[in-house]
Parts: C-alpha cells; structure tokens; sequence
C-alpha cells in the first residue's frame, strides 16, 4: 500500500512539474514578442487542409523576404523571428494556434493567418490583446466593422468582382452586355458575387442567371448551360483556379462564345496546366503584380527565393509577399520605440504607399483597412503562360 | 487492494466500486478543479475544445459503440446545436441556462428524423444515409441565409454569469467543467438502465434482441435522439467558446475527428470516449511542441514536421486500429486488472 500510495505521489508530481513548465513559459516582456535585438511574429497557416499548398509557398515567401530583411541587419536594429503554426482551415485549430502564438510564445503581431472561418475567429483575441496582424483572407465583410489591430494587404474580393463589372460597362462600354454570374457558394465566393451585384446596381443592371456550386465541385456542364440559355454575354466567376479552369475547359466545350471574367484567386499558373488552351483570353481582376511583371517587388523576392530557399518564383508567393512588404513598411516607421498601437499609427499613415509594385497604391484610415479598393484587368496568354495587363487600376464605380 | 466481488445489489450497481475508486476520483476532481487556476489560456483554450470533444464523443459512442448504429452525421447534430445557440442568443437574448438545454433538443428533434432510415437500414448502407443527412442539414444551413446568416457567419457572445461575461478561457472551463461532468454521468448511468442494456443487445445482436422483447423502433431512435441531444449541446458549447459560426465550422473532418475518437478512445466505452477526445484534442498540440523542440536547432526538419504531422496523425489510428483495437479504454483495463492483481501477475 505505502508503496502504491508513493508511486501515486510520485505521477502527481511528475504532472505539476510538467504544467508548472508550460505555466513558467507564458513570462511576459515588456512589450509582448519585442526585445533589443529580436521582434517575434507569428504566422498561421492551412498546411494539412484544403489550401496546403498555399500554405508551403506562402511560407517560402515569408522566409525567403525575412531572411533577406535579417541579413540586412533587420529592422531598426531588431532581427525579425517567425514561428509557423498550421490552422488546417480549422476555426478550432486556428485558435488554438492563435493563443499558442501569444500566450505561449508571445509574439508581437500575426504576419498572416489563411482561411476566413479560421481567421475570423481569432479577432476578439486580436483585438483584446493587440495583436496586429494581416490575415490572408479577403472576404469584405471581414473588415467591416474596422477591427483596430487587423489589416489587409489587399483588395477584397467584392471589389475586384465589382471591378469585372466595370471593365464591361466603363472600360469596353458594352451597355447592352448580359452577365450572369457564377460562384462558389462560400463566403468567399459569396462575397465576390456579392461585389459583382453592387457594382451592376451602381451601372444599373441586374444579372440574366445567377449559379451557385459547392466547394470541390468539378462539373460546371449544367451551370455553363444555363448561362448559354441565358444567353449572356460575360460570365463573371467567383471561384478559385481549379474550378474557374473547370468552368473554362467547359465553356470551350460547349462552346460558349462570350467573355469569362474571374478574380484573383482564379489567376494562378495552375489556369494554363488545367485549362490549357481553353484558358487563351481569360480575363480576370487583380489587385497583385501579376507573375511576368517588372516590378521591383518581384524582383527582389526571386533573389530571395533563390539564395534562401533554392526555389523558384511562383504565383502564390504573392500573398507572403503583399503581407511581408506592408507589415515590414509598417515596422519601419513604427520606430525604434515599437508598440502595438505605434505599429497600428504606422500603417494608417500609409497613404498610397508603393509596395514596390506588388499590389496598388497603398492607404490604410481609421475607417478602411484594406490596402486598396482597386484592381486592374489581365488577360491569360497561354503562349507565354502569363496574366497581361490590359486595363489599368481602378476604383469600381460603386466602391468610389 | 481494490475489492473484486460484491456482496449486495447496492454495491454491484454502484458507480465507483471500491474505495479506492472513490478516492481516485475525488484526486482527480481536486486536480480538475485546481489545476487549470494554475495553466496559461493557451492550455486552458485546449482543455476547452477537449471538454466539447468530450461530451460530442459520449454522444457519438452512444449510437456507434453501445448501440452499434454507425452514422457520418454526428457533425450536423453538432451544428445544429451550434446555429440553435447564435441564433436564439443574438436574436433574442436568451441565456445560456436555457440556450444550451435547448439546442440539444433542437439536435435531437433533427436526430429523431435522420434516425428513422436505421429501422430499416444497417452498417455501410446506416453510415452512407447518415452521411446524406448530414449534407442536407449542411446545405440549409449554408444556405438559408435569412436565419443563419449563410456563408459569412454570425458572432456569438459569451454566456453571462451574475451579468458577467465569461471572456477569459479560465472562466469558461469553469462554465463548462458542470456540463461535461454531468454529460459524463448520465451517459454512465444510461448505459446501466434498461435503456442502455436494451441498446447493447441491438448491438450485439438485434434479431435476439427483438426476439426477447425489446422494440427496435423504439430503442434505436431513442439512441439517435440522445445521441443528437448530446451533440447539441456539444455543438452548442462550441459555438460559445469560439464565438462564432459559420458552416466552416463544421466540416467533413470534424466528423472524422470524431471517429478518430472513438477508435483512439475506445468503441462503447464512455470511458474510452473521454480518453479519445482527450487525445484527438491534444494530439495535434502534442505534434506543435515537437515542431516548436525541432525549430531552433533542426529548423529544417522542424518544417518537414509541420508539413507531414497529418500523416503522422493517421498513422497514429492506424496504429491503434492495429495493435489496439479497444484503444486507450484497453490500455486502462490492463492497468486495473495488473493493479487488482498485484503483486501476482495476471494472464
């Protein structure tokens, strides 16, 4: 029995030594994740759910822009140092990873954090211990109401969508074109259609058919057979680049003879290797570089890419990118003397700030906290397996 | 020594067998109640989602394990559960006390429907019905956008207590420990009435069953309405910790996560739905602190970590599934049984 009774005692121990660890290594400084020589920031992203490998690439950017910042003697004396979590697309995990980062590791800001659900969810953390952070997540709705500490690098996806309309109304001033809409029936398709909508009530117009489909789908026959029986003219998508190719590869098969317009998230390479040829003259609204650029930006990233990470440039390195360059604008001019809230005053001094040209002019207000409320036109060009710019940035009619 | 053989019905039924159970659980209460005032919100944040884990896993073991009825759509119960809580607190207010009763019982109204195809259907042709109900379920409230705010979601505040908000993690568990417990013994006891005996004999075997006498109508829809009332409240606990909702909530892997628990855990124990929850919930933090150990020195390796933790999450069931077919409810008995014997081994 007594020995029993010691051996009990004994695992007791054993665990409260072990909580006492993890209690011991929530020790606060005085500013959370900043010292002398170090600012610590967190980054959370998808890397065993849907947008894995989004996650991979955009990490690849993260460490390749960061380390060449750190080379260079960081920022205001301070070597930046990132610590990665995975959220899987998870509003739980998300969380958790959130009160890891700060509680735990007490980092300063959260560089990015992928998936709406996912990220939505950590505002109230966020903003009650002024964490800043820029998520990689740009549903509008997101960011309205402004939440002081969230940031985004930029422009929603409503108001590319409404930009597609524009370019069809202002820029070709097709007045008569038919357009119906098609979109993935999730917040962030939802909130594309729903920019598409506003943006054709402004030029007052109203859909000819509307589609929804699920997330995953890979047959868009019936939703591109009623647009033909709809007889539009423009097709505007609401998806990413594996079911805007889906969407394509079938309007050339039926052979619909109108114009398809897609958003951002719909304009990776993976268009061409998917939809191959039938991708020739697809359009799409940006509000980033697009890949064939030259821009400065762009540049200096491939450099970075190379001697860091020995890998090459790709499309979803962009959005590791348009985080990096406003965050590390935005430590810059917070100063030496860097708080949360004088990281917050930095990026809303930003006023049409030049990112090196990876997104649009960049302001951030009291009121506003996405960089930009433009986009501009590209077409797809198989031959040189490229977006090229064919309308330049521009504040949909609506959104002005 | 604990005590082997009982000398009264009284005791035979009792909940804690000896002594030492007794006292093992009043340790473990103490711990419960004490521990947690000393861990940092990121622990706390973890045994929350453990604690929701716990008392959706009880309910799903309930219809899987005791009463052998596999269903894929334990996750919508949890949902509704969930979407009954935002939409009834940020439309009219309704406190918590009320809110999370009722959001069980809107599951399990939702359960008793998606039960009725398990008077005629059984195993895969069971799980795949489930499954289709539980895509229904999803679709509407993805898309009934009018009630449940769609896509975009709605935010949910915390349950107030004496006009307080229960914001700080520690405050919830607190909330929440009653809830669990309570959810944990009532599932114990349920398994011990008639109820539950009747359940175990669908199992094991339903046309004996109903050849003694139980009515396999009547039991197995009662097992998806408790079921549901359980993942309700789950649901319901879920949506107040997080503080919000949307149809990314619940997902296709959530209802896999909640499988995992029952194969890690233990099929048909409630003790074994405990352990699962515990250890679906942790596992992934588990795999963190290995990726935050590689970081500085390995940071490489730390990378590859973070890129193939899934794979070693699957390899863990399948390890399980494998070599430890009664999961950690298994590993529990053998420790008992080695402590009811000791010194003498056991065979």
């Amino acid at each position: 029995m007594a020995q029993r009774l010691k051996q009990a005692a004994v695992f007791v121990g054993v665990i409260l030594v072990a909580l006492g660890v993890s209690v011991g290594t929530t020790a606060q400084a005085q500013v959370r994740g900043v010292t002398d020589t170090e600012v610590t920031l967190g980054v959370i992203l998808d890397y065993t759910g849907p947008y894995k490998s989004a996650g991979v690439l955009i990490t690849e950017a993260f460490n390749a822009y960061w380390k060449a910042v750190n080379d260079a003697g960081g920022v205001h004396g301070r070597k930046v140092k990132i610590i990665y979590e995975d959220n899987g697309a998870s509003p739980k995990m998300g969380l958790t990873a959130a009160n890891k980062l700060v509680y735990k590791d007490g980092v300063f800001g959260i560089l990015g954090s992928i998936g709406s659900a996912a990220t939505v969810v950590l505002f109230d953390l966020v903003e009650k211990e002024k964490v800043p952070m820029l998520p990689i997540a740009y549903p509008r709705k997101m960011y309205d109401p402004v939440k002081r500490y969230v940031f985004m690098a930029s422009a929603p996806y409503a108001i590319q969508a409404a930009r597609a309309i524009d370019y069809i109304f202002d820029d070709k001033k097709d007045l008569n074109a038919k357009v119906g809409i098609i979109y993935q029936d999730d917040d962030f398709g939802e909130d594309a259609r729903n920019g598409a909508l506003e943006a054709m009530k402004a030029w007052g117009k109203t859909p000819a058919a509307q589609e929804a489909f699920p997330r995953g789908t890979t047959d868009f026959r019936s939703a591109v057979l009623n647009m033909k029986r709809a007889d539009v003219d423009y097709i505007i998508i609401g998806a990413a680049v594996r079911e805007a190719a889906g969407i394509v590869r079938e309007a050339k098969l039926t052979r619909f003879k109108g114009q398809i317009m897609g958003i951002d998230p719909s304009l990776g390479p993976p268009l061409f290797s998917l939809a191959k040829e039938a991708a020739e003259g697809y359009l799409g609204a940006s509000s980033f570089a697009t890949l064939g650029e030259d821009v400065p930006a762009w540049g200096n990233l491939k450099a970075a890419l190379q001697k860091y990470e020995k890998k090459t440039f790709n499309f979803y390195h962009v959005f590791g990118l348009a985080n990096s360059v406003v965050y590390h604008e935005g430590l810059k001019r917070a100063g030496r003397n860097l708080t949360p809230d004088t990281l917050v005053a930095a990026l809303e001094s930003l006023r049409d700030f030049d990112s090196g040209g990876v997104l649009p002019p960049v302001t951030f207000t009291a009121t506003k906290r996405y960089a930009s409320k433009a986009a501009k036109i590209v077409r797809a060009d198989v031959k040189t397996q490229d977006f090229i710019a064919v309308a330049p940035y521009q504040v949909p009619k609506a959104m002005r | 020594m604990g005590r082997t053989f009982h000398s009264s019905y009284a005791e035979e039924m009792a909940l804690f067998q000896s002594d030492w159970a007794r006292a093992w659980m009043a340790i473990f209460l103490a711990l419960l109640l004490g521990v947690p005032a000393l861990l940092g919100p990121y622990l706390l944040s973890v045994l929350n989602l453990a604690g929701v884990a716990v008392i959706g896993a009880i309910g799903l073991n309930l219809l899987i394990g005791t009463t052998g009825q596999i269903s894929l759509g334990h996750v919508a119960f949890i949902a509704c559960g969930g979407y009954t809580t935002a939409i009834l607190a940020e439309r009219f207010g309704l406190p918590f006390w009320l809110l999370i009763p009722a959001s069980g019982c809107v599951a399990a109204l939702i359960g008793l429907v998606v039960g009725v195809p398990s008077l005629r259907l059984e195993g895969f042709y069971l799980a795949m019905a489930t499954l289709a109900a539980a895509f229904i379920i999803e679709y509407v409230y993805a898309h009934w956008e009018s009630l449940t705010a769609g896509t975009t979601g709605m935010k949910v505040a915390r349950p107030t207590l004496a006009g307080a908000p229960l914001e700080s993690s520690l405050a919830f568990f607190y909330f929440q420990l009653p809830w669990v417990i309570g959810a944990t013994l009532f599932a114990k006891n349920l398994t011990r009435t008639k109820v539950g005996r009747a359940w175990v004999a669908i199992r094991d075997r339903d046309i004996s069953a109903e050849t003694l006498g139980i009515d396999l109508t009547h039991y197995k829809l009662v097992a998806f309405i408790v079921s549901a009332f359980y993942g309700g409240v789950a649901g319901s606990l879920y949506v107040y910790y997080l503080k919000t909702v949307s149809p990314e909530h619940f997902t296709f892997a959530l209802m896999i996560e909640y499988i995992a628990m029952l194969i890690v855990g233990g099929v048909g124990s409630i003790l074994g739905s405990i352990f699962g929850a515990v250890f679906i919930t942790l596992l992934p933090e588990a795999l963190r602190l290995v990726t935050d150990l590689l970081r500085d020195d390995y940071p490489v390796l730390s990378f590859r970590f973070l890129y193939v933790k899934q794979g070693i999450y699957g390899l863990i069931i399948i390890l399980f599934l494998l070599f430890k077919p009664d999961g950690c409810f298994g590993w529990w008995q053998d420790v008992k049984r080695y402590w009811q014997t000791w010194p003498y081994k056991h065979s």
